[in-house]
This record gives C-alpha cells, structure tokens and sequence, in this order.
C-alpha cells in the first residue's frame, strides 16, 4: 500500500518533499526532480536546507519550526517570494504538518504557477497597451472637437457652436420663461489697426479683445468669435434687462483696453450692440440681427453701447 | 532598593513584569506609568535606576520617551519589552544605547536575563 | 465585556502581542519596516441585543471588500474573517510586491494578486490566532483560508446570518511606506468557545493575582 501511495505522489502534477522533525529528507517525488534537477536518491537523507540553500532563510525557517510545533499551514506565493527556489519556474508552495501517533513530518508542495504568471504578465501589457491607444484616441477625438467648435486663434467657441448653443439657450429660456441677452460686439477700428499696423499685431488684438471678453463676462456667460472682428456673447442668466449693462461696462472699463505695440499705445474700445429674448424676437436670427443693428447704432453714434 | 520604573499601556503585561521581577529579584521597589508621557513624569519624579518600557503606547511612544530621557541623562539604563519585534525597529532602538531589547511574552527566561543584567550593572 | 475591565486588557495585549508578530513576519517576508498602531478589541453578544454588525465595521469600509477567511473547529469553533478595503488590498499588494503603480491599473484582482492576498491573509491570522492560542493555551486547529471579493451589501447580508451571534472584533492598522492600511478581523464564535476564551483568562487573571 505504501509503495502505491509513492507511486500516486510521483504521479501528481506537484512537487513534494516530505521532511522529518529535523528537516531530513525523507521523500522527493518525481516531479521535484524535474524541478530542481536533484535526484531523489541524492536528496533523501540529507538535511532540506542542504538540498536547497535558497530555502535557508530566517523567516522560512521560523515558520517550518513553527508549523512543526503548532500544526498550522502556511502558503507561500510564488509572487511574493522570488528567491526562495532557485530555479526559473516559479511556485506556490504550501506546507503543512502531518502527526499520527508514531511520527510527525514536514509536507512541502510545490505548485507550479508559471503558465499563469507569464499569461497575467501579457494580459497586463495588452491592458497597457490599450489604456494608452485609448488615452491617444480621446485626445485626438477632442482635438477634433475642438477644431470644429472651437475658434484656433483665440479659443473661444465658434460660430458653429454658437448656433447650437443659441438654439440651447433659447429653448431653456423658453422652458423657464426667463430672459437671454444677446451681446453683438465688434472691435472699433480695426481695419484701420490692422491696415497701419499689420495682420500679426491684428492678431494679437483679437486675442486681447477675447480676453477681454472672457474677463468681463461671468462663468455662465457664453463668449463666441462670431466673425473676423466680430464677436457675440450669450448671456443665459439674466434676471433682470438691466443687467446687460454691468457686464457692458465691464468690457469697457476694464484696464487692460490697451495693448502696447513696439512703442506705441493701441486703445482697445468696442461697440456693443444688445437683443434680448423674448422682447426682440422669438429665435436665435432674429436676435441676432437685432443685436447686430443695435452694434451698428452704437458704433454710428461713437457710443459704446446701444439697446 | 532598587528602583524599577515599568512603562506599559497594558497593566495586564505591567502585572507580569513585576510578578517576575518580584520573583527573580526581591529587593527592589516598583512604580508603573500608562503611557509615555507618565513615563517621563515619574522617570523625572523618581530617578529609578531602571526603566522597563514597552514601544507601542498612546500619546508618547517608547521610542519617543527613550530619546528624551537619553538626552537628558546618557546613563540611563534602559530595558525594551515589546510586541514589536521587527528587526528594523529593533535596530532604531538599539541605536539609543539601551541595556536590552526583548520580545512579549515575558516569561521566566526572559526575565532571569533582565534580573542578571539590572544586577550585574548595579554591583558593576 | 467591560471595556475597562481587566479581562479586557489581557484579551488587548493577547492581540497586541499576535499582531506585532504578524509585523513582523510580514516585515522580514516583504523586506520592508511596518508601522503598527494600537490596535484595539470589541466583545459583541447579539444574542440579547440585535446589533447591526457593520456599524463595527470602519467608515472608510463602504466599496468593495476583500475577505479572507479561515473556519476552526477543534478546540474553538467558530469563523475569522480579515476583511480590508478592495483598494486598500491593492495598494497593499503593491508594496508587499515592491511594485509601481501605474495609471491604466484598476480594482481588478489577478489570479496573481489573489494568491498574495491569500498569503497576507495566511500570516496575518495564523500569526494573530496561533499566538492568542498559545498565549491563552487553546489548541487551535485550522486550514488555509479562502479569499472572497465581496461588496459591502453582500457582506452584510452574509455576516447578519444567524451564525454570527458572539464576535470578536479587532481592529488593526498597518503603515507601510506611509500607506495606512486599516483591516477588521471579525471572529464569530460559537457560544461554548467564547465561554471557553472566558474561562482561559481567567486562569491567567487568577496568576497574575497569586
């Protein structure tokens, strides 16, 4: 009977060693021998942490010590234990104490975890891989938003985004029965800056005046590049007609309306023209021409602003 | 007499160290600190000529409570019983020049050799 | 229990003195200095009052937890589960592994990472049960234990079963690399051997006081 059990444990896809109470070797199945490349025959007999040096580590041996004395099992993952086989497999190993009433042992099994760790190993760099192709793919996917919304120069939205926001903005006012102010401003004189200066420096004052813009508006307000040196701002929260006027004020006041070129002083004034829904009009055209109309007014009476 | 100030959050582990203390040295009188900070209060009370003091404890550590009394007195004999027995924090307490470190459970072994060596200094 | 009583600080330091060892064993295995806090002990009896059982569990326990659990039946009977917050088992397995953490990682557990955490499992409460058994000299006798993920609605509903009606709960908390890593132990005991925990510290109260 004893022979077949032998036989049995030579047959299991496992390596083990059967120690005494003082660590000598009293069984080396097949499989530890392809493991290590150690013979049974020479295994057996001597001491375990003769047979296998890298097992001979304070902590291992402390807790075989303790397993012998208290019973207990202990696993030990091939993960977290690197060094403690010399070899390039990499195992599990669990150990535990078999007593009867005659004699007490040491069963050390060695589960071969390789396989798995090679294939968790791709997986993690297929997930890689693919975390990073995605991250690239969202980027570019915003960067193509971007330049169908959103205006190159200045970064503000664009006319494009403008009409689907407008038509957002209205329903919702609409639906709340609450005002939203149209803002149509053009920068004065610019043609005549861009023409005596040049299109680098018209540039840059397009970038100003957005700023500008973008500066003097609250967060909920919309700031657009409706055209070359035209812009529009959506004014959603409105509570009161009136309150167009703080945010105009805003935009004139503001002591950034200078940009110093070379060594001369440019003045940055806009004219702003206003609609409001629902009192001038029902849809985002409408307000649109109203406001444009109002701009033209305020710009053809050296005002700033005219509702 | 001797004096034996014993530093323990545990009057449980407290009760062992004296018990055995008791056993395996008679002449010697015991005080007992909670924490760490009573530790200090009564090493600067009493001047013992031992502490026994373990590390893990509210409001001032062992570690903490060794360092203030070897600054103030470089002599000081010291004597670590802990459930921490890390080598890496055994090594950081060792560092202070302490006359030993030992691990919980005390037991008879282990306070023989703390008797041996609280005697040994004191007829030095 | 009385958390002023005697008995009480013997049951604590029993645990303190299992924890420090499981420190250190982890300490030596993962190559790295772990910090310990106090950790601390509850006695819960919900025979007489219904207790909902995870108001004892942290706050921070809400997500997914990770559970290892071993069942004794010789001389205690009874179930200890170590339960620690999924991402917090993450982060643990991370350090133990000495590894980085990379952006494109998440709260998936590997085959890999659950051999680990069997591991940590393993040491943490061999380490606390077999030492509470040799301080206390109760034989124990257990297995390996099993690793569950559980959400925290499942666990509660399997922890509220009937089985569960005297527990001990212990709290530990281990700093490594400044990563705090708080774990519960919930032990449900049946009736017998908490008495029988009882009656062992006595014993050693009656020492103590000879």
């Amino acid at each position: 009977m004893i022979n077949y059990c032998y036989e049995v444990l030579n047959n299991v896809n496992e390596g083990i060693i059967i120690v005494n109470e003082n660590f000598d070797v009293f069984f080396w199945n097949s499989y530890m021998e392809t493991i290590t490349n150690i013979k049974g025959s020479n295994a057996i007999g001597s001491n375990l942490y003769t047979v296998l040096p890298s097992l001979n580590k304070n902590y291992f041996k402390n807790v075989v010590k303790n397993i012998l004395n208290d019973g207990y099992a202990m696993f030990f993952s091939a993960a977290m234990h690197q060094d403690l086989l010399d070899t390039e497999e990499r195992f599990n190993i669990k150990i535990s104490r078999i007593q009867d009433e005659h004699k007490t042992s040491i069963l050390l099994e060695f589960h071969n975890v390789t396989g798995q760790m090679a294939q968790i190993k791709q997986l993690k760099k297929y997930i890689k891989e693919l975390y990073h192709v995605n991250k690239e793919l969202k980027e570019k996917e915003k960067e193509i938003e971007d330049l169908a919304y959103y205006d190159q120069l200045t970064g503000v939205a664009n006319r494009t985004l403008f009409y689907i926001l407008a038509e957002k903005y209205i329903q919702k006012a609409k639906r709340n029965n609450s005002l939203l102010g149209i803002m149509f401003i053009d920068i004065d004189k610019f043609k005549s800056i861009n023409d005596t200066y040049g299109h680098q420096v018209g540039d840059k004052i397009i970038i100003k005046a957005a700023n500008i813009l973008k500066k003097a508006t609250r967060e909920t307000d919309i700031v657009v590049r409706y055209g070359g040196d035209e812009f529009v701002v959506i004014l959603p929260n409105m509570k009161d007609i009136s309150d167009y006027k703080i945010v105009a004020s805003k935009i004139n006041n503001l002591n950034e309306n200078v940009v110093y070129m070379e060594d001369k002083e440019i003045k940055l004034s806009f004219s702003i023209g206003i609609s409001i829904y629902p009192n001038d009009g029902d849809n985002i055209d409408k307000l649109i021409v109203k406001a444009d109309k109002a701009m033209y007014i305020a710009k053809r009476n050296d005002e700033d602003i005219y509702y | 007499m001797t004096k034996v100030l014993i530093v323990d959050d545990s009057v449980f582990s407290q009760k062992i160290a004296a018990n055995l203390i008791k056993k395996y040295m008679g002449d010697v009188e015991l005080s007992f600190a909670n924490d760490g900070e009573e530790g200090i209060e009564l090493y600067e009370k009493l001047k013992p000529d031992f502490v026994i003091t373990d590390l893990l404890m509210p409001k001032l550590s062992g570690q903490e409570l060794i360092r203030r009394i070897k600054a103030h007195d470089k002599f000081a004999e010291i004597i670590v019983v802990s459930a921490d027995v890390q080598k890496n924090i055994r090594e950081e307490v060792e560092a202070y020049n302490i006359l030993s470190f030992l691990n919980k459970p005390l037991q008879d072994e282990k306070a023989q050799l703390i008797c041996n060596l609280m005697r040994e200094k004191i007829h030095g | 229990m009385d958390r002023s009583s005697f008995k009480y600080d013997i049951l604590k330091e029993v645990f303190n003195i299992s924890v420090g060892k499981a420190a250190d064993l982890l300490s030596e295995i993962t190559g790295k200095k772990i910090l310990l806090k106090i950790p601390d002990v509850t006695i819960l009896d919900r025979t007489t009052n219904n207790i909902e059982l995870t108001e004892y569990l942290p706050i921070k326990f809400t997500g997914a937890l990770m559970v290892s659990t071993i069942s004794f039946k010789e001389n205690l009977t009874g179930k200890a589960n170590l339960i620690f917050p999924a991402e917090k088992m993450k982060a643990f397995i991370h350090l133990c592994l000495n590894e980085d953490v990379h952006e494109e990682d998440d709260l998936n557990f590997t085959d890999i990472d659950f051999d680990v955490i069997k591991e940590i499992g393993n040491i943490i409460l061999n380490c606390i049960l077999g030492e509470t058994g040799n301080l206390l000299n109760i034989k124990l006798q257990y297995s390996l234990p099993e690793v569950k993920i559980y959400n925290h609605i499942n666990f509660r509903k399997d922890i509220d079963e009937k089985e569960y009606q005297h527990i001990l709960v212990l709290y530990i908390t281990f700093i490594i690399d400044s990563t705090e890593i708080e774990g519960t132990i919930i032990v449900d005991l049946a009736l017998q051997s908490l008495n029988e925990i009882m009656r062992k510290i006595d014993l050693i109260e009656a020492d103590i006081y000879d």
